[in-house]
């Protein structure tokens, strides 16, 4: 047995709901926020930290022999849901061509493109699911990120020109600042989920010796390298 | 028993909601505003103020010895969602090199960046919540706000040169942090948006030339 049945609305204004010609019931956005006093939702922003240390975000280390990680990790209470990353990649002569923070520049290089590269990916229950793979380039960031933020010219495309971010690790060096957008890029509405309660993560992988020069490694001494998450934990309710 | 119910345009077109083979029911979005006459919205625009004192808006000010807190604070009758902020860092010497608000010329030579930093911060039942931490430099504004709005090419970009040259990053909570509706100041509490200044901005002081200036405009809305 079947019953044909019309939604009305609840308040008594004798109002129907509409279904169109396709099948479709119409709905309406609401300007409004949900009326809530929950308070669910706390900003979110930490940096990528060594084995997720909570400190070490300088992210010129020698990978060469043994991946570093530079993680962060799913909290016991609270859902983390990354909205961006914001990635500042900097050193003297940087270039968007067969470079990587400055490699190329080097009166000797010990490389110009990484010979491994590096490696974005999370880890949840399916796994590591890779977001970013061979990041052997300057430009290899600048494209995962889609160009996002665009401006400058010819070969400024991209490049912000002495820049000096403050923080651990600062330097002053022209660089590149690519934004890694969820929700743009990858269509994840709310962000990436870290689930609270799991060993969940967002993991930047380093398979090369990108220490500074005088350290042995292949990057200028002014070289800079850091990635910061931006989003918001989500309490359960 | 289980009845079945189809659900059927209430104008009387005999037009019955589709439900696909995954077992999600077809909607459409309108293109039309809701038809809402009961005012909740109300546009809300107001500058960072010295503790919340609704006049003092420019941040150029001694905060070496005891922090110095520009805010707006929650209301009694209303939520107050902040949707961006506008941040303003004017100086005739102003780069994104080792400089914060034309500090790489003053006079007094102590410093390029900043000793001790600002802090972008709000306060609700949860605590100090940092926004944005150690902003030493004038790029640490344009990389909290992660480049909005991008413009211009080499040692101009991201900065105004009509005029006084300056720097005017937008933070938008819904595009960084994934806020829908923005940061929420619930009504009838003490939260409250704080930009903290913890060294000595004074203008023409140890820092800072004369021409320096530095303010915040919170944008959203207040929803009755």
């Amino acid at each position: 047995m079947s019953r044909n049945s019309n939604i009305i609305d609840g308040e008594g204004t004798g109002t129907y709901l509409k279904v169109n010609e396709g099948g479709y019931v119409f709905t309406q956005n609401s300007n409004l926020p949900p009326v809530t006093d929950r308070d669910l939702q706390i900003v979110y922003r930490k940096f990528l930290t060594l084995n997720g240390d909570g400190t070490t975000n300088s992210m010129l280390v020698d990978g060469s022999t043994t991946p570093q990680l530079f993680y962060v990790e799913a909290s016991p209470d609270n859902d983390i849901y990354i909205t961006s990353l914001s990635i500042v990649i900097q050193g003297l002569n940087i270039n968007l061509g067969d470079d990587f923070g400055g490699s190329s520049g080097l009166a000797t290089p010990l490389f110009t493109s990484l010979p491994n590269g590096c490696r974005l990916f999370y880890e949840d229950k399916n796994g590591e699911v890779n977001i970013g793979t061979d990041l052997d380039t300057n430009f290899e960031l600048v494209r995962l990120c889609q160009g996002n933020p665009s401006f400058g010219n010819d070969a400024n495309a991209f490049k912000v020109p002495n820049l000096a971010p403050g923080g651990k690790g600062k330097t002053t060096s022209d660089g590149y600042i690519p934004v890694l957008d969820f929700p743009e890029v990858f269509g994840f509405n709310y962000g990436l989920r870290l689930q609270r309660g799991t060993t969940n993560r967002l993991v930047f992988e380093i398979n090369d010796d990108i220490r500074i020069d005088a350290d042995g490694g292949g990057l200028p001494d002014d070289a800079g390298f850091n990635i910061i998450v931006y989003g918001f934990e989500r309490k359960p309710n | 028993m289980s009845i079945k119910v189809r659900i059927e345009d209430g104008d009387g077109s005999g037009n019955r909601a589709k439900v696909t083979e995954g077992g999600y029911v077809f909607v459409q979005d309108s293109n039309l505003p809701p038809v809402d006459d009961r005012d909740l919205q109300i546009i809300y625009r107001q500058n960072l103020t010295l503790n919340g004192d609704g006049t003092t808006t420019e941040m150029t000010v001694d905060g070496s010895t005891t922090p110095q807190l520009f805010t707006i604070d929650a209301i009694p009758e209303k939520d107050i969602y902040i949707t961006s902020l506008s941040i303003f860092v004017q100086a005739t010497s102003l780069t994104l090199g080792e400089d914060f608000a034309g500090s790489n010329i003053n006079t007094g030579g102590l410093t390029t960046a900043l000793p001790n930093g600002c802090r972008l911060y709000y306060e609700d039942k949860n605590g100090e919540i940092n926004i944005g931490t150690d902003i030493v430099v004038n790029f640490d504004f344009i990389r909290l706000c992660q480049g909005n709005a991008p413009f211009g090419d080499n040692s101009t970009a991201f900065i105004k040169t009509d005029g006084t040259p300056t720097i005017f990053p937008i933070l938008s909570f819904k595009k960084v942090f994934g806020f829908q509706s923005g940061l929420r100041l619930l009504r009838n509490t003490t939260d409250k948006l704080v930009f903290e200044v913890n060294d000595d901005l004074t203008a023409g002081g140890t820092i800072l030339p004369a021409d320096a200036s530095i303010n915040i405009i919170a944008n959203g809305f207040e929803l009755k």
